[in-house]
């Protein structure tokens, strides 16, 4: 009778795993209901008229000096979808098509810009991504990978939050494409976040943890190799170019790696502990049996199946475009850049008898889309306007940074702008191409030494991690529903309060070390 | 239409240009365009010549006509405006002179220089644009432009301008300022060629915004405040929330 309970008690977990463990039931193109907090509901109420205000504010205002009347309105227009995208008063993807009208009828940008955001190459890479991804998931590849992960370091919540940080690390050097890593781990995430307990639409504080550490993680990782990103690249460029000062490879691995890493595990100290504290529950797997119980689905799992193993070897075709990306004019004599890469992996996914899924399989979460689209509409008009390249000038001015400055004052002022400054932009690559041109500017103009202040600002590019707009990853991840844009803004705010510390100290001894700082 | 007009204006700079002897070197041009409320303009050019230099300059304009053509200074320029296959020319005369460097003025009056009524597409704001072609002078050290809005105006849009800066990242080379109650754009440039183009197409509107878009949104917002209250009480907070 005994056995007989047990086994019905076992077998009654195993389904409950199995539910757990089905991603298909938590697909990221349904928008997950959540409740919100007291605090949110405030946000919500709130957050629609001030978001009003501060349009009709900086709208109507008297044109300030040096600015355009289009530019005006794009920061009238961009401030209130900050506004709303922060309290939610509207669903985010809402914002983002009240945004683009709002660029077209208050003449801040033309129409078939605002529409053509669309087409971009980051919209493609998005959809193509989560192609690929629905492969992982579809053949349970995600669910094994992820299942041996925990195994081997999850039994606890810190070590399983530990395992994404070596992961996210290994994967920095060799993936330059944030939104490659992140889709190449989102299913991981998802799996694990659903053992912890956490899924789309019942999230916990561990699935908080976990998907924005990952964000942090495959963010500020990229600022720990000069090719981690392309805005990187175009940082030593641009430092190059107007300074003729020349960064090499293990200039910039030595001094901003030791940074990412030390600030990384701050963030995971501190994140379960201080900023979303993990209940006592929240610390081990959420099901009925442990890790034993987990152990023994992997074992029901079986061997590699046939279609795991074409999935891998699709997604591994993908990753090998990716990662070798430098070496393909001299093998085939054209690039084929992260885009193309993925979406040759996706038609190889949809072809008949070859492929593995249909197009109804696929998860794709338009919604995402169109808020990315209106986010980088509003970024792209930003800079078009010329609103952006105002507003970074008159911040740096308000400072009066003269001749007389201490040159660390300095140092920290720039480093805390560039580093804020990602929340009122959409991309890296036109952050770089707006700030690095300024700082060196300060720089020669105050007779600092230009390396000293332009090469710790460029380590600061990829810090995209205060809200769900500010770059591709944060877009993905948000599509998940594990966590509200408040928990997005205080965890990234905190981290990136740190990472100014970080760099300031860092200036102060291993910077001066190196030999960048005086 | 506007496309053809500037291609063919181009082609005769060409021609101009390969046909004309040209003045060595340029050390300063400096333009102002004062604009008027009917679309008029009042232009002001200071050049300052190197030593010794004369020279007939031929500068093309893309307007119908000039008047009141007026040299400043004390030196006798010889101003008129001279129409050649279809282009209007400023010819400007200057004597030699043995004394050292000298910096030569005159001004014109444009009647044309935007057409005062507001286009839709610019949400009713005016086209402005500005055109330079380099067909006299083998260089200019510097050269700047400077656009005065009439009273009450203010930039809209800035769309095409040349060149181009060369290194990415590097300021666009036009900066919006004010004088006085008037807003300006100037245009700088340095070291400029023989052929280079300096162009800008603007728009400009009044500084008044519609206070009825601005009534509508108060009473949206106000709108939800009322049928929207029930979001403070709907909903409970599930456990594990708000940590």
């Amino acid at each position: 009778m005994s056995k007989a309970v047990d086994s019905a008690a076992e077998n009654g977990t195993a389904q409950e795993l199995d539910d757990l463990l089905d991603l298909s039931k938590h697909k990221l193109s349904t928008i997950p209901e959540r409740q919100p907090t007291a605090t949110e509901r405030w946000m919500k109420y709130l957050g629609f008229p001030l978001g009003i205000f501060v349009f009709l504010l900086l709208n109507h205002m008297p044109t300030p000096d040096g600015l355009t009347t289009s530019g005006q309105a794009v920061l009238a227009c961009f401030a209130m979808a900050l506004v709303w995208w922060i309290c939610e008063p509207v669903p985010t993807y809402v914002t983002s098509l009240i945004l683009m009208i709002a660029l077209v009828l208050s003449g801040g940008w033309d129409q078939d810009h605002v529409l053509g955001v669309l087409g971009i190459d980051v919209i493609w890479l998005n959809v193509m991504a989560f192609v690929l991804s629905s492969i992982l998931v579809k053949t349970n590849l995600a669910r094994r990978i992820a299942l041996n992960l925990i195994i081997r370091f999850g039994s606890s919540a810190g070590s399983a939050l530990f395992a994404f940080i070596v992961l996210q690390l290994c994967l920095a050097p060799l993936i330059p494409a944030t939104a490659a890593r992140t889709v190449m781990t989102l299913p991981i995430m998802l799996v694990v976040a659903a053992i912890y307990g956490s899924t789309s639409g019942k999230a916990n504080n561990f699935g908080r943890n976990l998907f924005l550490q990952n964000l942090l993680g495959i963010n500020i990782f990229s600022s720990g190799f000069m090719t981690g990103s392309t805005a990187n690249l175009i940082a030593i460029s641009l430092i190059l170019s107007l300074s003729g000062e020349k960064v090499y490879y293990t200039d910039w691995m030595f001094a901003s790696l030791p940074v990412v890493i030390i600030t990384m595990l701050i963030a995971w100290f501190i994140g379960p502990r201080l900023l979303i504290p993990l209940k006592k529950s929240e610390k081990k797997p959420h099901i009925a049996g442990g890790i034993d119980a987990l152990r023994r689905q992997l074992d029901k799992m079986g061997r590699v199946s046939f279609t795991e193993k074409k999935a891998a070897l699709i997604f591994g075709l993908v990753i090998f475009l990716w990662v070798t990306d430098r070496f393909h004019v001299g093998w085939f004599g054209f690039q084929i850049d992260a885009v193309m890469a993925a979406m040759i992996g996706a038609v190889i996914t949809f072809l008949p008898k070859i492929g593995i899924i249909k197009w109804n399989e696929a998860d794709i979460p338009w919604h995402l889309m169109l808020f990315s689209a209106g986010a980088y509409a509003g970024g792209l008009a930003l800079d078009s306007s010329g609103a952006a390249r105002w507003a970074i000038g008159n911040l740096f001015g308000y400072f009066e940074i003269t001749k007389g400055t201490s040159f660390w004052l300095v140092y920290v002022i720039v480093i805390a702008v560039n580093m804020y400054s990602h929340m009122v932009f959409t991309s890296k690559t036109m952050r770089t191409i707006i700030m690095m041109p300024i700082v060196i500017a300060v720089a020669q103009q105050f007779e600092f030494p230009v390396l000293a202040l332009a090469l710790p600002a460029a380590f600061t590019i990829d810090w995209v991690i205060a809200l769900p707009i500010n770059a591709k990853p944060n877009v993905i991840l948000f599509s998940t529903g594990q966590y509200s844009v408040l928990d997005n803004i205080k965890y990234g705010l905190v981290v990136a309060t740190i990472g100014i510390v970080v760099l300031t100290l860092a200036g102060m001894t291993w910077f001066r070390f190196l030999g960048i700082t005086p | 239409m506007a496309k053809q007009t500037t291609i063919l204006f181009l082609l005769l700079l060409c021609v101009t240009i390969s046909l004309r002897a040209t003045v060595p070197h340029l050390s300063v041009y400096h333009e102002e365009v004062d604009l008027g409320d009917d679309g008029s303009a009042r232009v002001t050019l200071r050049l300052t010549l190197p030593e010794g230099s004369d020279a007939v300059l031929s500068i093309p304009v893309r307007h119908r006509a000039l008047t009141d053509l007026r040299p400043l200074g004390p030196d006798p320029l010889r101003l008129r405006s001279e129409e050649r296959q279809g282009t209007l020319f400023l010819v400007v005369e200057i004597p030699r002179s043995p004394d050292g460097p000298r910096t030569i003025g005159l001004s014109y009056t444009v009647k044309d220089y935007f057409e005062p009524g507001g286009s839709a597409a610019a949400f009713g704001g005016r086209d402005l644009a500005y055109r330079f072609v380099n067909v006299n002078f083998e260089g200019i050290e510097t050269f700047s432009a400077q656009l005065k809005l009439p009273r009450g105006w203010v930039f809209h849009d800035i769309g095409r301008f040349l060149p181009k800066p060369r290194k990415t990242g590097a300021a666009p080379p036009y900066k919006l300022a004010r004088d006085g109650d008037r807003r300006t754009i100037t245009l700088s440039l340095s070291r400029l060629g023989l052929g280079d183009e300096v162009a800008l197409d603007c728009t400009f509107r009044s500084q008044g915004r519609s206070w009825a878009v601005a009534l509508f949104l108060i009473l949206v917002a106000l709108a939800y405040l009322f049928f929207f209250r029930d979001i403070l009480k709907n909903g409970r907070k599930p456990s594990g929330e708000g940590q």
